[in-house]
């Protein structure tokens, strides 16, 4: 990736991005639990304990026990897998479809612009929400369904994106360089001009994440996304609302890992945004 | 391997909605294997859009509304203009700010390697090979470590060399150079013209040089044709427009430059402005400004390019008289 290398080569350490450094260095925490979830959790997410129900926080459970007597600390790791996964996996059908029709539409203009941005107005007519709801409630809930709904429904930030920056770019000179070189236009297109309509996207796509993370456990806390008994921190939520008054820590403890998570992109993102100067 | 460009009755045409307007009309050129043809003109004559539409990244209002462009291939029989591919192998084109023209987020080198890959087949280490070869060719110092640099890490100059390099990746018969050492100062714009000379030497390559300068065109070009609002107006050796220009508009070029001026008197310059694209004056469009009109220069349509020996060619319908002048005849 072109983009990530300038990112490097650039130093965003040098420029004292606190923001930046802060969110990526959060970021890589989640990552690191996600990835060496077995071995950090405490106990099994799953097992149940009916000897123990209800515990609060001790040395031993130190954000307590759920109403099945499950280790809430090894559910909160063991669930940033699955919302690490639905934030990360759910913006990468989106990013591929609406960067493709974005650079087709801006690049070739015409009728293709008019077509696919019709076919665009279409898509945004629907509430975001509700559409997404209607889709996953026809394929079943789950995973997969939640990915899919997302690539139909999600592509549209990014075709927005992507288009208008291509407009300005298709009639820059080295656009027209390019073409004098006798290059294909699809190759113009996602060697010269997509990198350089990167960046703007980079910035979003990491707030992209969080919506979509908060989108996933909000679904998933309608029961239409991940089922239990998996530990996912949006069901954890839902299950703990009934013991709220008596057993705070089933929803504090999922509820500030997915703060925390939202906050680490959240950063990064208005870091990228301030370090290139990009006008969200 | 050298190929004759002809460009006969050239018309490009922009669509407005006060109706259409024409910033190149009936534009024609040829350029023999290994010439450097001088295109001489104001800002606005059309220099740069008559090229533009040779090699096809012609604006997305404007199109060639009439003419041919047709280029010889290596039999010496003339490819017609509807096989765009052909022209676009073989003529190549580099511009007055090279910044603009390279892609900010891709290191140089690769920028010369991917015509080569693309258009010779090579592979990944062969076109960095050839493309360090080629920096070399064009003067780039240190050429290896040079390949990795991204276009912000050079000078104006190192990017012309480097646009100079791209186009000779596709390894082109023609040359079109638009005002390239406008943008840098006179020791690069010396250089670059040594090189383009140089490599017109080396490898028998037609250019067609855009520029405003006289002076450059006296160094550089075999043959000129003089532009003004978007008709050619004089064709001729370098020599012989120079010394004996046959249009009073070539004349008022040549008089305005200030080697050619005297030192205790104001620069000579043309009085007046040349007419706009969409108020262009019936007949002939210099006379308004023109010293030596006469009554049948009013006549309706614009005076055409005639034949004047067997290597000029003139549009005006003085030229005869001008000829007797000569250039001293204040």
């Amino acid at each position: 990736m072109r983009a990530a290398r300038l990112l490097l080569s650039v130093g965003f350490l040098k420029n004292n991005n606190l923001t930046l450094v802060l969110g990526i260095f959060l970021s890589v925490c989640w990552v690191v639990i996600a990835i060496f979830a077995p071995w950090i959790a405490p106990y099994d997410p799953i097992a149940q304990d009916v000897a123990r129900t209800l515990q609060p926080p001790s040395f031993a459970h130190p954000f307590g026990t759920d109403n099945f007597g499950r280790d809430v600390l090894s559910r909160v790791i063991w669930g940033s897998r699955v919302d690490l996964a639905m934030g990360l996996g759910g913006v990468f059908a989106p990013i591929i479809i609406g960067c493709t029709i974005g650079l087709l539409a801006g690049y070739f203009g015409g009728i293709i612009d008019t077509l696919l941005m019709r076919f665009l107005d279409i898509t945004i007519s629907f509430p975001f929400f509700i559409l997404m709801i209607a889709i996953i409630s026809i394929l079943g809930p789950g995973l997969m369904s939640f990915f899919i709904a997302l690539a139909l429904v999600g592509w549209v930030s990014y075709a927005r994106l992507v288009r208008s920056r291509t407009l300005v770019l298709r009639h820059s000179d080295f656009v027209a360089a390019g073409q004098i070189l006798g290059f294909s236009s699809i190759r113009i297109m996602f060697r010269h001009v997509l990198p350089n309509a990167a960046l703007p996207v980079l910035v979003f796509i990491m707030s992209d994440v969080v919506l979509t993370i908060l989108l996933g456990s909000s679904l998933s806390y309608l029961g239409l996304g991940v089922q239990p008994p998996l530990a996912e921190w949006g069901i954890m939520i839902a299950e703990g609302q009934n013991f709220i008054s008596t057993a705070w820590w089933i929803t504090l403890f999922p509820g500030l890992a997915i703060v925390i998570l939202a906050l680490s992109f959240s950063l990064i993102a208005d870091g990228l945004a301030a370090q290139y100067k990009v006008s969200e | 391997m050298m190929s004759k460009l002809i460009i006969r009755d050239l018309t490009v045409e922009i669509v407005t909605p006060s109706g259409p307007i024409f910033p190149v009309e009936q534009f024609s050129l040829s350029v023999e294997p290994g010439e450097i043809v001088g295109l001489v003109g104001e800002s606005g004559s059309g220099k740069t859009m008559a090229m533009r539409a040779v090699v096809g990244i012609l604006p997305r209002s404007a199109h060639i509304a009439s003419g041919e462009i047709l280029l010889s291939d290596a039999d010496n029989a003339f490819v017609p203009s509807s096989q765009q591919s052909h022209l676009r192998h073989n003529i190549a084109m580099i511009f007055q700010n090279p910044t603009s023209y390279l892609d900010p987020l891709m290191s140089v080198g690769k920028q010369v390697a991917e015509p080569l890959r693309l258009h010779q087949g090579l592979t990944r280490k062969e076109a960095r090979t050839e493309a360090i070869e080629l920096f070399r060719k064009v003067g780039i110092h240190d050429a290896e470590r040079q390949f990795d640099v991204y276009p912000h890490h050079f000078s104006g100059g190192m990017k012309q060399r480097v646009l100079i390099a791209a186009a000779l990746a596709c390894n082109p018969k023609v040359l079109i150079a638009d005002e390239p050492t406008t943008a840098l100062d006179v020791t690069i714009q010396k250089q670059i013209l040594e090189l383009l000379c140089r490599l017109r030497d080396e490898t028998g390559i037609s250019i067609i040089f855009i520029t405003h300068d006289l002076g450059v065109v006296s160094q550089l070009c075999d043959t000129v044709s003089v532009l003004y609002a978007a008709r050619i107006v004089e064709s001729a050796s370098t020599i012989e427009l120079l010394n004996a220009p046959l249009h009073p508009y070539s004349l008022g070029l040549i008089r305005s430059q200030p080697e050619s001026a005297q030192r205790d008197r104001p620069l000579p310059s043309i009085p007046g402005q040349p007419p706009a694209l969409n108020a262009m004056p019936s007949g002939c469009r210099f006379l308004p400004r023109c010293e030596f009109a006469i009554q049948a220069c009013k006549q309706p349509s614009p005076p055409p390019l005639v034949q004047t020996s067997a290597v000029r060619s003139n549009a005006c319908l003085r030229w005869r008289e001008l000829q007797t002048l000569g250039l001293n005849y204040d």
